[in-house]
């Protein structure tokens, strides 16, 4: 072959390598300086030497001891570390992609939260900008984002995310960084076993126990013949895994397509099996379809019984589908995690739809309660450290009860110590108009 | 145990909405010889359109739909006059253009979401459930096999009989002997891409009215019409029309045969790209051999 | 002082990924831009590669034992799926390698007996410091580049020597190289395996940069990204592709950076992608070759024929059986005629059929080697 390597070969090459060293190393000198020029960080550096300096010329020139302490003080106010005038709380949640209507109606919940405290003044007269990124349902972009969030942005808490499989790809990062992350929807049991005691936190129940109350219902009514009708994903799999736990394998196990959108012959498939209970688990993009061609198929003349994903007034006309609604009022009953206090939500969701214009739907409220956990922790602790706000959370939420309920935490950091569900139905009230019907709670 | 009559109507359905959707890609492709990606925001995109005009401005449906029809034409069209048509006469290759029409696509599905948001939207009509014992189903799903059953007549009168169809069908075999015979080749294939755009509107738009309206309609019908246009024959017209109903009936069948076997549904789609690998390896020509065309 | 912030991390992190999508896209240029193999489904390799790594590590076996095993197993995977579909056409071998791999991403995503399915895998990172520090990404860095470095080296010797040029007479004319005794399908399958292989290696760097794999993030879109930074940056140029990747990863970063900055007309999400596909647009009409041109087959050759300026060093280093010189002679002549009066006609219709270079031109016919 002759000569492989040329010395014209190797030249062109290291000079590539050269060029791609150059770039990056101007671009990284851009990136330090670029960002200590809006580090705050910076600032601070330069106000504690700063005042501490005049405070100490200032009382050698004044010769008396009050000048020297009043420039003593007012070094060390700087010097004590103080909140920033602009207190940023960061959210990532699925604006977009498989997750999308849940997120941006969740992210709305944070919104509420963070407007209602800036209204009321901020903490200690500091305004809050709730800086929120969309995820696009990936859990590389999601990591992206939260790198985004915390190196440039700053941020010591975030509220998110949407999905378990974006959270479970940012955990580790966030728990190197020391930043803390309240999560009002990811309900994967894996956070309780993976992160105790860390910098994960969330104000939604585990599936591990949806999963025990779906089971409970149908023991508790009597079903035998038990079809698992089971969204693929992180969420279903799940439920379906703690379903069976309690119930049995069932007589058909179905696993669709989130995204398939046309679910006719898996209804066949559960037809078949002839059962007397569907147990379901899905979201409102793929539960629309489903519950349509599901009336279709005939199959509500069979109880399904649903997981929270469906339960949210989207379902309904005006937003939703009137065939949709229609099978729920027939043949659907199904849990949802809810609050004891039930006139707080009542009052959380009539700010929500005025705020907004819609209704707010499942986990709207645990996201505003979790924003506003993290909006008192900042406040208690005076300081925008993501530590001291864990702890000061912990703290606050002893006694903070909210919308979706009182957020005490279990001695594992992370669960919520109490949570309740409901057992819902669906009513059509008047001519295509339908609401969600509470006919039982658990435990 | 399984409804077998039932999952035989449901390949039937299948079928007519993937000859919906993969009529058009398969002239676009007889035409033009690159596989046009952007036809699945073709499909979207008339989806978008006739959710406009039947829920934001409430005009009856007849009406909403007939205007995705067109406007999914018109869209069909210009995309062949605005990009391909440039594109090809500057000598770009097969791959070139099918690049070209991802990066159309990507304009057209996130116009829309910016248009229309990026969240699930339902047309919000009740259509009527009809049982027939063994069968169930809902007045929007006989529309489609209506619809593509009218569909594949009149195409069938249109490329054998009229003039236009026969121009049509020269192009598509031998664009140099049609010009050379007197063809205007320019109009006829513009003439396509409208068939092709406005065919590809319409099936969407039906698609979305029986299942659910979200930014990527068309992507999740796409690979598989992919399979039908290969099975039968990139431009051919009649081996499509075949190709759809075995590529409905073995998905149908197929998800029995995964339920049965304790897999995932999420499988189904599998099967069509399955099928398409395997006649990519071993027939690629498809069903229907072309005088001139194939590997 | 706690340090909380520091976007140098953001900017090295973007410098990262930008190095890792490079290399899988530097293996999609040698599989296209070198040899004309339209290659959609680029993302089924990078996910196994990622995969492999990820059950390697998480079973304890160091990171550059399990880095090798995912180029192997990557390669043989590439192998397998070049074997039936390399006798097709280009268009269709785009749309069965998209098949090949949603159907790969569909059984990791169903079979949680493989990898978790859809719970996805924590990984360990090849640099076992804390994440938290400069430290961490500098390291990364330099592995991520050490690595791209390698991979440039080794695409350059593929690329720049005979084998090369016999790549590119397979992208031009397969047929022609058939005439000429090479085993073309061989050359095809060979290619096919290194860029998987490639692009594997590239997937473990992921794999453990990221720290965690999952079904859902081997989308197609990602081929089309990795296509994307191919041809805004150069078909068959390879610096042209790391700028693409460049390109194409800080645009991305940038326009969700804007939207803190200023108050954008529009969702930046959706602006970012109509641009990206005008962009695709622009290019293709008006730079097909892409923003940097083909760079010329550098080899002994070259320079002989360079410093003596005539055909006779070319020929002499071509080795050929004497009687065959005239012969070659010949077609060079004609076909530096045939390529002169090309260049006065326009170019009317399509050619359709066999796969021609992304130029439009074939490079075969060019006066200098």
């Amino acid at each position: 072959m002759g000569n492989i390597i040329d010395s014209k070969n190797a030249i062109s090459t290291t000079m590539a390598l050269i060029a791609i060293i150059i770039i990056a190393a101007i671009a990284g000198g851009v990136g330090y300086y670029g960002g200590n020029l809006s580090g705050y960080s910076a600032g601070y550096e330069a106000g504690s030497r700063g005042a501490y300096q005049q405070g100490f010329q200032a009382g050698l020139q004044q010769g008396n001891s009050s000048g020297y302490s009043k420039g003593y003080q007012a070094a060390l106010e700087k010097a004590k570390p103080i909140l920033p005038d602009v207190i940023k709380i960061g959210q990532i949640q699925s604006l977009s992609g498989g997750l999308g209507p849940f997120g941006t109606k969740i992210a709305k919940g944070a919104q509420l939260a963070v407007d209602e405290v800036n209204a009321r003044g901020g903490i200690r007269g500091r305004r809050i900008q709730l800086i929120t990124e969309d995820d696009a349902t990936d859990p590389t972009r999601a990591l992206e984002v939260a790198k985004k969030l915390v190196e440039v942005d700053g941020v010591q808490v975030i509220i998110g995310t949407t999905g378990s499989a974006q959270l479970r790809a940012i955990a580790p990062y966030l728990i190197e960084k020391k930043v803390l992350i309240i999560s009002p929807s990811v309900s994967g049991p894996f956070l309780s076993t993976d992160y105790p005691n860390s910098y994960v936190m969330r104000t939604c129940a585990s599936d591990v126990l949806q999963g025990a109350v779906m089971g409970d219902l149908v023991l508790q009514r009597g079903y035998k013949r038990v079809a698992y009708l089971i969204m693929d994903n992180a969420y279903g799999r799940g439920i379906c895994a703690e379903v069976k736990k309690k119930v049995g394998e069932g007589v058909v196990t179905i696993f669709f397509d989130e995204k398939k959108l046309n679910y006719k012959t898996e209804l066949e498939q559960v037809k078949a099996a002839n059962p007397d209970v569907v147990v379901h688990v899905g979201y409102p993009e793929d539960a629309t379809v489903m519950f349509k061609q599901a009336l279709e198929a005939g199959l509500e003349k069979v109880q399904w019984i649903s997981a929270e994903g469906v339960y949210g007034t989207a379902m309904f006309p005006p937003e939703g589908d009137p065939a949709a609604a229609e099978f729920m009022s027939i043949a659907v009953i199904g849990t949802a995690p809810t609050t004891p206090g039930g006139i707080l939500y009542e009052e959380f969701a009539r700010r929500y739809t005025e705020a907004f214009g819609m209704e707010p739907m499942v986990y709207c409220d645990t996201c505003y309660d979790a924003t506003m956990l993290a909006i008192q922790a900042i406040a208690y602790c005076g300081e925008y450290n993501g530590t001291k706000i864990r702890d000061a959370v912990l703290t606050i939420a002893r006694n903070y009860i909210g919308p979706s309920g009182h957020k005490i935490f279990q001695p594992n950091g992370v669960d919520m110590m109490y949570s309740y569900y409901i057992i819902w139905d669906v009513e059509e009230v008047s001519p295509g108009k339908y609401e969600f019907k509470e006919i039982g709670r658990w435990p | 145990m399984v409804n077998l009559a039932q999952v035989l109507f449901e390949s039937l359905v299948s079928g007519s909405l993937y000859l919906l959707a993969s009529v058009g890609l398969s002239i676009t492709y007889g035409l033009s010889k690159f596989p046009n990606f952007a036809h699945a925001e073709f499909i979207t995109f008339g989806a978008y359109i006739a959710y406009f005009f039947l829920v934001q401005i409430k005009a009856p449906a007849f009406i909403s739909f007939a205007l995705a029809f067109l406007v999914s034409g018109i869209l069909g069209a210009l995309s062949y006059v605005l990009l391909f048509a440039p594109l090809s006469k500057r000598g770009s290759s097969t791959i070139q253009l099918m690049i070209a029409s991802i990066g159309l696509g990507l304009i057209l599905r996130h116009t829309c979401m910016e248009i229309w948001g990026g969240g699930i939207l339902s047309f919000k009509i009740f259509f009527p459930i009809y049982r027939w014992p063994p069968i169930s189903t809902s007045l929007i799903w006989l529309l489609i096999v209506l619809d593509a059953a009218i569909t594949a007549v009149i195409l069938h009168l249109f490329l054998k009989k009229s003039r236009l169809g026969k121009a049509m069908r020269a192009t598509s075999d031998n664009p140099n002997l049609a010009m050379a015979s007197g063809i205007n080749v320019e109009l006829i294939t513009v003439l396509g891409w409208f068939l092709s755009g406005a065919l590809a509107g319409l099936g969407g738009a039906f698609l979305a009215a029986g299942t659910a309206l979200v930014p990527l309609l068309g992507w999740k019908v796409l690979l598989s019409a992919f399979a039908v246009t290969i099975l039968g024959g990139t431009g051919s017209f009649y081996g499509s029309i075949i190709a759809s109903y075995i590529i409905g009936a073995a998905e149908n069948l197929g998800i029995v045969g995964l339920v049965a076997l304790n897999l995932s549904a999420d499988y189904r789609t599998a099967i069509s790209f399955i099928i398409l690998i395997v006649l990519l390896i071993f027939r690629p020509q498809g069903l229907f051999k072309q005088a001139g065309r194939g590997d | 002082m706690i340090r909380f912030a520091d976007p140098l991390i953001y900017l090295l992190d973007a410098l990262a990924y930008t190095g890792i999508f490079a290399i899988s896209a530097l293996a999609l240029n040698l599989q296209y831009g070198f040899t004309g193999l339209a290659n959609f489904g680029h993302v089924a390799f990078f996910m196994v590669g990622a995969y492999t790594t990820a059950l390697a590590t998480t079973s304890g076996l160091p990171f550059p034992l399990s880095a090798f095993l995912s180029i192997a197993v990557a390669s043989f995977t590439g192998l397998i799926a070049s074997l039936p579909a390399l006798r097709l056409r280009e268009d269709y071998l785009a749309i069965a390698t998209i098949a090949f791999g949603e159907i790969l991403r569909m059984i990791f995503k169903n079979e949680e007996w493989i990898a978790h399915g859809v719970w996805g895998i924590g990984v360990p990172p090849a640099i076992p410091l804390s994440g938290d520090t400069r430290e961490f990404y500098w390291l990364q860095l330099l592995l991520i580049f050490s690595v791209l470095f390698l991979c440039l080296l080794i695409i350059r010797i593929v690329s720049n020597s005979p084998y090369g040029r016999v790549l590119r007479a397979v992208r031009d004319d397969a047929l022609a190289a058939e005439v000429y005794g090479k085993n073309v399908f061989g050359y095809k399958a060979q290619i096919f395996a290194l860029g998987s292989g490639l692009a594997g290696l590239s997937g473990a760097l992921f794999a453990q940069y990221v720290q965690y794999v999952n079904p859902y993030m081997f989308e197609p879109t990602l081929t089309f990204s990795m296509w994307i930074m191919v041809i805004l940056g150069g078909v068959g140029n390879n610096v042209g592709v790391l700028f693409g990747a460049l390109l194409v990863e800080f645009f991305e970063r940038g326009a969700r950076m804007a939207k803190d900055l200023r108050i954008m007309p529009m969702d930046p999400n959706n602006l970012r992608a109509i641009i990206i596909g005008v962009l695709i647009i622009l290019v293709l009409l008006y730079r097909p070759a892409g923003l940097l041109k083909e760079e010329r087959v550098k080899t002994p050759a070259l320079k002989a024929f360079k410093r003596t300026g005539d055909e006779g060093g070319l020929l002499r280093s071509l080795r050929k059986p004497r009687r065959l010189r005239e012969r070659i002679r010949m077609r060079l002549s004609k076909m530096k005629e045939r390529k002169e009066e090309e260049l006065k006609r326009k170019p009317s219709h399509p050619k359709g059929g066999v796969a021609l270079d992304p130029g439009g031109e074939g490079r075969w016919l060019r006066k200098d080697f």
